[in-house]
């Protein structure tokens, strides 16, 4: 499975940090109802937000979470 | 400043007057200048004068006992208000206003008004319009109010549900299917059978969800995401007032 097609809650629990890129990006992600749905790819199609980028600040926070 | 008595005829409810009685108000009324979120009256005071704003910008505002405030209405120049006074015995301001930048009114008593209600037929009517027209405004303001509320309620109501229960449709974009009847969302949200379907036949002529016998199936869960935080753009329109 490629990283897009991960959802959102598995996305916060593999690295928590991830919560400060959604909030930072202005979705409505942390806390949602339906993040056992949402992957990473219907997030940046809802934001209108880059994929790669949106990964690659998911990897950095959880880098500099460490 | 001087008021030009034919300036009044801008205000709603003097457009029909004679210039004699316009005249008249202006000698009877008293100019009060004052500076950005200062007051010209506050909620509860004896309703004795009303104003007209000839400059600035100005905003009625209600406070609750908790000290929450409403925004009621945003004033502009040659606006009347605080002239309940002039039709009720003994009334009291319902409402606080301030000024939002520099501003002028004219204060004239509310005594006044009444008594030449008395003999001019077509400043009652002229005052009656624009109660009527704020009775109709906030008529339309109670309704989108409650229509919101049930909305964001049972928008919330299926979110939840489908987080628990709901299973994504596959290779159909981001669908969301829900083994629920329009009864039990009804119940889980605590609201009638009648509200779920005209609420959900909406939003399926939006395209925000399908509603079939005992299924409801999510078609743009981020639409329903907006809804229940009260973000909906059909209920919100950016002409009106804040509430």
């Amino acid at each position: 499975m490629s990283d897009f097609q991960v959802t959102v809650d598995k996305v916060l629990q593999r690295w928590p940090q991830a919560f400060w890129v959604f909030m930072k990006n202005k979705t409505k992600c942390p806390g949602c109802f339906m993040q056992s749905f949402c992957t990473l790819t219907d997030v940046a199609e809802t934001y209108q937000l880059s994929r790669e980028n949106l990964i690659s600040e998911i990897v950095d926070a959880s880098d500099k979470g460490k | 400043m001087k008021i030009d008595p034919a300036d009044l005829r801008r205000v709603s409810v003097f457009r029909d007057a004679t210039d004699e009685d316009l005249t008249l108000f202006v000698q009877k009324g008293v100019l009060r200048s004052i500076e950005d979120g200062e007051f010209f009256f506050f909620q509860g005071d004896p309703a004795k004068y009303f104003y007209i704003l000839v400059t600035g910008r100005a905003k009625l505002l209600q406070t609750n006992p908790a000290g929450q405030q409403v925004n009621l209405r945003t004033l502009t120049e040659w606006q009347i208000f605080g002239a309940l006074g002039a039709v009720r015995e003994n009334a009291l301001y319902p409402a606080t206003a301030q000024a939002m930048e520099p501003s002028t009114a004219l204060a004239i008593e509310s005594d006044f008004l009444k008594e030449m209600m008395q003999t001019r037929p077509d400043l009652s009517v002229n005052l009656m319009q624009l109660m009527t027209g704020y009775i109709m405004e906030m008529q339309e303001r109670y309704r989108e109010l409650a229509t919101e509320r049930v909305e964001r309620r049972i928008a919330l109501t299926i979110l939840r549900l489908a987080g628990q229960i709901g299973k994504r449709v596959p290779d159909k974009g981001m669908t969301v299917e829900l083994p629920l009847s329009r009864q039990d969302v009804a119940e889980a949200s605590g609201t009638t059978i009648f509200t779920v379907s005209r609420v959900l036949a909406d939003w399926e002529r939006r395209g925000l969800v399908e509603a079939g016998r005992e299924r409801v199936i999510i078609r743009n869960p981020h639409g329903l995401v907006q809804i229940s935080e009260g973000l909906d753009p059909q209920l919100t329109d950016p002409n009106s007032d804040p509430l």
